[in-house]
């Protein structure tokens, strides 16, 4: 978090809501985009996560209140457009899971965006699986873990050097100028 | 790009972690207790044997026609029939919750059952 944080939030910036409301527009595009795609591997819940992408993206430009608020409404309003009320269980257990994970260790020193990243696949995929097994009462489903840890590890990769290039050319004070 | 040592170790650590997962559900999961083999005939249970135990028999289905099915090692197999285009033979044998093999002359269904497959989970296919 940037020192002009408190500065920020004791002032509405209309201009900030707005590059939120275009993350949050991006995100959903990104997880409707995804949706399309046909499944590769064919094995449920192995997804890329690119929406994933804008949670680190506002995570690193603005802080931890402002992606909460980006993730909780990407996942409401992705599940009411294109989902159900399950799916929107499922992906807040995930997303809140995940999201704790890479807000705290977003700036522990060893981890670089990718590392962060990929605790945030794993824990999603995990706080997924736990969801899961508890709708449907069973521990068989703890044989699906390895998939999942080896998924979140290639899909947390991918997603974190994607938002590591995209922030290498996208700095915090180039967002500022978007609405300054 | 950036990259730091923390990252290879945790990426090792995951990778660690999934095989040695993956490998103790496989010891465990070896056991086909609790799964069994369902046998209908034109939509009413004909029979149940356990998966566990090797065993042959026959299963009369509809206008006279008939199966022989063996159960070897925890999973099934049509072995012969006596229909004209024999599906069910050529079908790749059943072990897994939920998998079945099919005769539709004889209108026989067989059928694992047991703990719930992986398969049948209503999972979350849009904003995962």
């Amino acid at each position: 978090m940037t020192e002009s944080h408190g500065e920020e939030r004791r002032s509405f910036r209309p201009g900030k809501t707005a590059v939120l409301g275009l993350l949050l527009g991006v995100a959903l595009i990104l997880g409707y985009i995804e949706a399309l795609l046909p499944p590769f591997t064919g094995i449920p819940g192995v997804k890329l996560g690119l929406a994933n992408i804008v949670t680190l993206l506002t995570l690193k430009l603005y802080g931890r209140k402002e992606a909460l608020m980006v993730l909780i409404s990407r996942i409401l309003l992705s599940g009411l457009l294109f989902g159900s009320l399950y799916s929107i269980l499922y992906s807040l257990a995930g997303g809140l899971f995940a999201f704790f994970l890479i807000a705290f260790f977003l700036h522990y020193p060893k981890f670089s965006l990718i590392g962060v990243s990929v605790l945030g696949a794993i824990g999603h995929n995990m706080g997924q699986l736990i969801v899961a097994m508890l709708t449907v009462k069973t521990l068989k489903l703890v044989y699906y873990g390895p998939v999942l840890l080896i998924s979140g590890l290639l899909t947390g990769i991918l997603t974190g050097m994607l938002a590591a290039l995209i922030l290498k050319h996208l700095r915090a004070e180039d967002a500022d100028r978007l609405y300054k | 790009m950036e990259r730091k040592r923390g990252d290879l170790i945790l990426i090792a650590a995951t990778a660690l972690a999934a095989l040695v997962w993956f490998l103790g559900g496989r010891l465990l999961s070896g056991d086909v207790n609790g799964k069994y083999l369902q046998v209908s005939v034109d939509g009413a249970l004909y029979a149940v044997y356990p998966l566990a135990e090797d065993r042959s028999f026959d299963v009369e289905g509809v206008s006279g026609h008939h199966l022989s099915v063996s159960i070897v090692s925890g999973s099934a197999d049509v072995t012969d029939a006596d229909c004209p285009d024999r599906l069910c033979v050529y079908q790749k044998r059943i072990e897994n919750t939920g998998e079945s093999i099919v005769c539709l002359p004889g209108r026989i269904i067989l059928e694992i059952t047991g703990p719930e497959s992986l398969e049948n989970l209503d999972y979350d296919g849009i904003s995962w």
